[in-house]
């Protein structure tokens, strides 16, 4: 019978269980993580600041786990994601869902001696809203989803800043509010020339529900609160001016890709729900700004790592 | 519907190198948490008021 149901599907690989870690999400989480850790006030230790990064970085990957576990149905249905191993039927749905919960209790009781209690606590808080209040509740419901379930993948600056303060601020919550505010205009550019896959799966996106044009709208405005918003660690003494030109210079080119989006036709390629996706000219504009809001994410993060990890930082006040 | 033998080679050979991956990541888990403790018994004893 073991013979049988194993020759129906293949060997699971090492490779399988990483990807069910969704590792380049986990690449920011670890990278907005350690300049949080590095921001924070104080010495630190090296080999607790290793251990609570590799924490927030296995809490993230347990996060993917249980996500791929719960959205196996949705990932079979888009382009992007069919590859993945659940779906793609290299890890048993049940394998997943055990390895994700393992993963998130390994790193929230590493979490807990490295970095004291309210970090564990913000990570365990983490995983719960990402695994259950986002992927369970949120994605298949709201067209909100991504504005609040952006909470999830804003927190880890926070949570590192804990580990090493054992307190949370008002430079983490900056942090975490810049990453909460780019979340939506960054998966909306996404889901603008992705939209015939969610419509597909029925992932209410809101190109979906509302239409390309009401996104491409909603895009310019979270862009416009984002882009002050990334000036303010400047006024709080977080930001020097190596941080200052950054975020003043990436948050005007963020606009101007934003408004570049509202003046096009970007999203509005012919895929209605459950029509074939057809890619418009237009679309190109939507991939820029996906592929720009990383860029600009990276260089915030890259000048705040650059003035405390490296001494760069010259106060502008 | 049942193994052939390549197949049940491979799945073999997939399981020793996930449980030997697994063995080699829970070593590392423990003597991580051993430093992580020696560590913060140390900050502790620094701290101690005499």
């Amino acid at each position: 019978m073991t013979d049988t149901l194993a020759a129906i599907r293949a060997p699971s690989s090492a490779r399988d269980y990483i990807d069910l870690l969704k590792p380049r999400v986990m690449s920011l989480v670890v990278f907005t993580g350690l300049v949080g850790y590095v921001a924070a006030p104080g010495a630190g230790d090296l080999v607790l600041g290793f251990a609570s990064i590799l924490a927030l970085a296995v809490g993230a990957g347990a996060s993917g786990a249980l996500n791929m576990y719960y959205d196996a149905d949705i990932d079979a249905i888009m382009r992007r994601t069919r590859g993945r191993p659940v779906p793609a039927g290299r890890v048993a749905a049940a394998e997943a869902l055990a390895f994700g919960l393992f993963m998130s209790f390994l790193s929230v009781i590493l979490m807990a001696l490295a970095g004291g209690p309210l970090a564990a606590g913000l990570l365990a808080f983490t995983i719960v809203f990402y695994a259950v209040v986002y992927t369970m509740w949120l994605k298949r419901s709201t067209p909100q989803n991504i504005v609040i379930g952006g909470l999830a993948g804003a927190l880890p600056p926070a949570i590192a800043w804990s580990a090493k303060t054992g307190a949370v601020g008002l430079d983490p919550l900056l942090l975490t509010l810049i990453i909460f505010m780019w979340t939506p205009p960054h998966f909306w550019a996404l889901a603008l020339y992705q939209r015939g896959d969610y419509a597909n799966a029925g992932v209410p996106m809101l190109p979906v529900t509302h239409g390309a044009k009401t996104t491409r709208v909603h895009i310019l405005v979270y862009s416009l609160l984002l882009a002050p918003l990334g000036l303010a660690p400047v006024a709080t003494g977080l930001g020097g001016w190596v941080y200052a030109i950054v975020a003043a210079i990436g948050g005007l080119m963020f606009v101007l890709l934003a408004v570049r989006i509202v003046a096009s036709k970007a999203g509005e390629g012919g895929s209605a729900p459950g029509q074939v996706y057809v890619a418009g000219a237009d679309d190109r504009h939507a991939r820029n700004l996906f592929a720009y809001s990383i860029l600009y994410l990276f260089a915030l993060f890259a000048a705040l790592l650059a003035e405390h990890g490296a001494g760069l930082h010259i106060s502008v006040l | 519907m049942t193994e052939t033998p390549e197949a049940k080679a491979a799945r073999l050979k997939a399981r020793n190198r996930r449980n030997l991956i697994m063995a080699v990541s829970l070593v590392a888990f423990i003597a991580l948490l051993f430093l992580v403790t020696m560590v913060r018994l140390q900050a502790n004893i620094a701290e101690r008021v005499l």
